[in-house]
């Protein structure tokens, strides 16, 4: 039992085959079963014969016996793979002297690249198959983290199964994600700590720059790992990769309308050593809609800007696409673009739109007076309460009417609106209006949004001069559509309750002011967006301002105006969890949600219900491309592309990465895949091949035996 | 003697063709010792005197008679030698065939309960042969033999030995008796044991003194009391020759891997693989045969080991030869 004990058997299911001992027994009783029966003269002399030569026969047939079944068994036992091991490699936690090595294969979109016909994901996946090669089965313990968007370990934890390894090894190949390094390393460093014996931690990785920058500031990094993990980091062979990408494709206006010209843009990199000349086709609705060449020098980025005369409303999927080079993921972007035949208005207030006399009231009957497709804007109104970034992201500006009592929330993501670029303009009538103010500038943190905090509200109704608006910034980009007569007819309207300024913001703008002198509107630009106050408010209890025409003027203009120059929408990544958009409906029987792939094939999505209606998100796209969303006779496009980081495939300095380890009391050994060849100790011997020898030794010596005892 | 033609016809059975007749018919068979005869026939007789059958030359001793020194010697030699003369005699050979079951062996692949005989001849021309068995070789022998000394109008006798004597017709040295024994030789299914000395025994006490004795048999029984029966004979004044027969799958065993052997007179069985016993068997088999002739030699006996493989005439045609050259 001694002996066992250190013997571990790699593939014990093999000890099975010793059922095929069984067969030379049977032959054995078989051969002693009599098939003939002879009558013979006389059967003295065979007696004498069979006596004097019993014992040795008997001793024969179970020298061959033990012969055949020795070697049956040692064949066996070799499939079986035993390795001889000391005894303290019965488990991980006491096995000192066998070694864990935890493989970190660089998943990442960039290890596509070609050099000629075979992929960076195919010399990586080699070098870890050549590392796995070197282990001793049965001793060693390994795992393989896959470095991707979520880095994710193959199996539940250290192992010996090399076998089962390699095999969730062959199904890898290159993503289209940007992989994590950090992540992957503290995982890594996770399965390392489990395992109590010589560690060791082989990255294989294209060592591009902008990954390994995350590796870089990462300040902690001897943290993740395990004390005495040597690392070994196996990089690409030196080669040219010439590399041309496409990258944030987007459109102008942000919010464009049907049959107006739409500008579709798209950013060229040259990632080769050389000048390149670059074509790129574009593609609207799978059809052709323009090529353009451009020269672009070494390093140089480059806009390509197609123009659009009109465009149907809609949704439009649009294709950028330049010529296949060394790495082919990124030489495609895609694009999906909504037309309206309406501006989309959001106007958040709290009063009953329906009570005349409201702001909402108001507000609404400006934007859209004939209440139906004639008119330039669509408009809805929705409640602080029930205000969700859903409808912010369909808005091309918004306006606060009256608000009760501003939530946190509804503040955060009126400001996070502005922030990515969308316009604001709040009017201050009734309500908490300094504390609202106050929410919502301190939702922007510590810059704020707002031109300038509410300074006391002030009532002029009662005296002999009410307010008025006679001073503006006419020409300013704002107020650029309010002609003179509007202007004019701004002057006469009376205002009896407004607020004043508190502190002005050094950056805010004063846009129009009382006949004071105080400022009646301003603006500020935070982010991408702008936020505008109005010391006033339509509402009837405030002022006349919705009773004139200008009011209706005032308001169309700065709505057109305040729509975003861009599109705000983040980029949509391979890899990073998508959010639609658009919400559908929560009714069931608007019919059954399905998501499909650039492929065709399913896609997995979640849906959260969100203030009565559907948010649609697709956990982990994993290719770029157009994916659908179906929802009955409801198709909805989304468009998601490759990190453009993974384009740019300058390698990290190794020098630069040794040190930044090595200052982190971590030994780092870089080598280049080609020529490596790695090392281990090992703390076990696998002698199965030992069993085939010994085995076939036996056959040899019962083969002799069985010659020379016939003869 | 010649045989006519329709003599030879008459012989024509399973032991003695008339292809066999052919070939015997310049062959001669006599006894290497002097016997006793009632008629005149060829064979030496130790009564001495006048007889036509010059047999040597000795020393004149003063006191012979003068007319018996062959004057033509000394004309030449100047020395006197006086002739001595052979009286003839007729010879009486009693054939003694073993039809115990040992001798119905034919080898191990034919079939098991066969009818006794060399060959039956179809009218279409084309033999059914039968393996020979020990019998068969046996009796050709045997006949062969019967019908040389009948063409020396010598005395033949048939007997066959199962439990003692079995059969036995008395010497005669017509045609009718040779082909009478050839009839029994035909007749005789062998079975049960020998018992070999008791059948010379009473084959001796049914003969006269220096009769011929030819025993036909394998001597699987004990050796020591056939041989003092044979011994009897020999004191008795006869000759013996033994014919030692053995099919040739007992003189060299078969390939059979993991047979039952069943003895065919004592049904003992054993099981064994011959190719793990062929060296000691053939060692003991070579000591068996040595044995026997060494001891059959040694007591005067003239020993032939008779095999089944080799057809019985040219055996014969060889022991004659070898008789003769020694004779």
């Amino acid at each position: 039992m001694a002996l066992l004990a250190f013997i571990s058997l790699t593939s014990p299911a093999m000890l099975g085959g010793l059922a095929l001992l069984a067969l030379p027994v049977v032959a054995h009783l078989l051969n002693r079963h009599a098939r003939r029966t002879v009558i013979f003269p006389s059967i003295q002399l065979l007696q004498q014969s069979v006596a004097s030569q019993s014992w040795l026969f008997r001793m024969r047939q179970r020298i061959l016996l033990a012969l055949r079944c020795l070697a049956v068994a040692l064949i066996v036992f070799a499939f079986a793979r035993p390795v001889w091991f000391n005894a303290s490699a019965a488990n991980p936690s006491a096995n000192a002297g066998a070694t864990g090595v935890v493989i970190l294969l660089d998943g990442s979109a960039s290890t596509a690249q070609r050099s000629g016909s075979v992929s960076l994901a195919h010399t990586l996946r080699a070098g870890a198959n050549k590392t796995l090669d070197s282990l001793s089965a049965g001793t060693d313990f390994a795992n393989i983290v896959y470095a991707t968007a979520r880095p994710q370990a193959l199996l539940p934890g250290m192992t010996r199964n090399l076998p089962a390894l390699r095999e969730e090894l062959g199904r890898l190949d290159a993503t289209y994600e940007r992989a994590d390094l950090p992540q992957s390393i503290a995982l890594a460093g996770q399965l390392l700590g489990e395992f109590k014996g010589k560690r060791r931690l082989v990255i294989l990785s294209d060592l591009q720059q902008s990954n390994w920058q995350d590796v870089k500031q990462q300040a902690d990094l001897a943290t993740l790992l395990p004390p005495e993990t040597s690392v070994t980091v196996i990089g690409p062979p030196a080669a040219e990769i010439e590399n041309v990408s496409l990258s944030q494709p987007r459109f102008f206006p942000a919010q464009p309308l049907a049959d107006q010209p739409l500008q579709l843009i798209v950013r060229a990199s040259n990632f080769a050593t050389r000048e390149k000349q670059v074509r790129t086709v574009l593609k609207c609705d799978g059809e052709p809609a323009g090529e353009q060449i451009v020269t672009l020098g070494s390093g140089e980025q480059r806009d390509v800007a197609f123009e659009l005369p009109r465009v149907s409303a809609g949704e439009h999927r649009v294709e950028f696409a330049t010529s296949d080079d060394g790495l082919a993921a990124d030489d495609r972007a895609y694009l999906v673009v909504k037309t309206v035949e309406r501006l989309p208005v959001l106007i958040v207030s709290d009063d009953n739109p329906r009570e005349p006399g409201s702001a909402g009231y108001f507000l609404i009957r400006a934007l859209a007076p004939h209440n139906d497709a004639h008119d330039r804007f669509d408009v809805r109104q929705v409640s602080t309460t029930r205000l969700s970034e859903a409808d912010l992201t369909t808005a091309t500006a918004v306006f606060v009417g009256y608000v009760g009592e501003l939530t946190a929330p509804a503040a955060k993501l009126l400001s996070r609106y502005i922030a990515d670029g969308g316009g604001v303009l709040i009017f201050c009538g009734e309500g908490p209006v300094a504390r609202n103010l106050k929410v919502l500038d301190e939702s922007a943190g510590e810059a704020g949004v707002l031109p300038w905090l509410a300074g006391p509200a002030r009532d002029s109704s009662l005296s002999r001069e009410s307010l008025r608006i006679t001073g503006g910034k006419w020409q300013s980009r704002l107020l650029a559509d309010f002609d003179e007569q509007s202007q004019i007819a701004m002057a006469q309207i009376r205002f009896q309750r407004t607020w004043t300024v508190g502190a002005l913001r050094p950056d805010a703008q004063v846009l129009l002011t009382f006949s004071d002198g105080s400022a009646a509107l301003g603006v500020r630009n935070t982010g991408l967006g702008q936020c505008l106050l109005a010391n006033f408010s339509p509402a009837l209890e405030t002022s006349d301002l919705a009773k004139y025409g200008s009011f209706v003027a005032l308001v169309q203009s700065l709505a057109r105006q305040l729509r975003p120059a861009a599109t705000t929408m983040k980029p949509a990544l391979v890899g990073d969890a998508y959010r639609h958009p658009t919400t559908l409906s929560a009714d069931p029987e608007a019919g059954k949600i399905a998501v499909f792939g650039p492929g065709g094939g399913a896609v997995p999505f979640k849906i959260d219900g969100e203030a009565g209606k559907l948010a649609l998100q697709i956990p982990r796209p994993e290719r770029p491309g157009f994916y659908e969303i179906q929802r009955g006779s409801e198709r909805y496009a989304a468009a998601i592309n490759v990190d453009p980081r993974e384009s740019d495939l300058r390698r990290i300095d190794k020098g630069a990465l040794t040190s930044h380890f090595e200052n982190q009391g971590i030994g780092l050994e870089v080598n280049t895949a080609a020529g490596w060849d790695p090392v281990f100790s090992t703390g076990g011997h696998p002698f199965w091949g030992n069993c085939f020898v010994a085995a076939l030794c036996f056959v040899a010596v019962e083969l002799f035996l069985v010659g020379l005892w016939r003869r | 003697m010649a045989f006519q033609t329709r003599q030879k016809e008459g012989l024509s059975h399973n032991y003695l063709q008339i292809s066999d007749l052919q070939r015997l018919e310049h062959l001669s068979f006599s006894s290497r010792r002097t016997v006793e005869g009632q008629y005149s026939g060829q064979h030496a007789t130790p009564q001495r005197g006048k007889s036509v059958e010059f047999r040597d030359y000795r020393q004149y001793i003063p006191g012979d008679e003068l007319s018996n020194v062959d004057w033509k010697v000394y004309g030449r030699s100047d020395k006197l030698f006086i002739k001595i003369f052979e009286h003839q005699a007729d010879l009486t050979a009693h054939l003694l065939v073993d039809a115990s079951a040992s001798m119905a062996f034919r080898g191990i692949r034919a079939p098991r309960s066969q009818p006794v005989g060399y060959a039956k001849r179809t009218r279409g021309g084309k033999d059914a042969k039968l393996p020979l068995s020990k019998y068969d070789c046996a009796c050709g022998l045997a006949a062969g033999l019967a019908f040389l000394i009948v063409k020396e109008k010598d005395r033949v006798s048939f007997a066959a030995a199962r439990e003692g004597l079995y059969e036995h017709l008395p010497p005669s040295s017509s045609v009718v008796n040779l082909s009478g024994i050839l009839k029994v030789m035909e007749r005789i299914n062998p079975s049960g044991e020998a018992q070999l000395s008791q059948a010379i025994r009473e084959l001796a006490g049914k003969s006269r003194k220096r009769d011929l004795l030819i025993v036909f048999s394998d001597l699987l029984g004990t050796s020591g009391e056939i041989m003092n029966a044979l011994s009897l004979w020999l004191h008795r004044g006869g000759e013996v020759i033994v014919f030692h027969v053995m099919h040739e799958e007992e003189l060299t065993l078969p390939v059979v891997p993991n047979g039952i052997f069943i003895d065919s007179e004592t049904a003992e069985r054993i099981r064994l693989n011959v190719e793990d016993i062929r060296p000691e068997y053939d060692a003991r088999m070579k000591v068996f045969l040595e044995g026997w002739s060494q001891t059959c030699r040694g007591n005067g006996i003239d020993y032939v080991l008779s095999s089944t493989a080799e057809p019985y005439h040219e055996q014969l045609f060889r022991f004659l030869t070898r008789r003769a050259a020694s004779a």
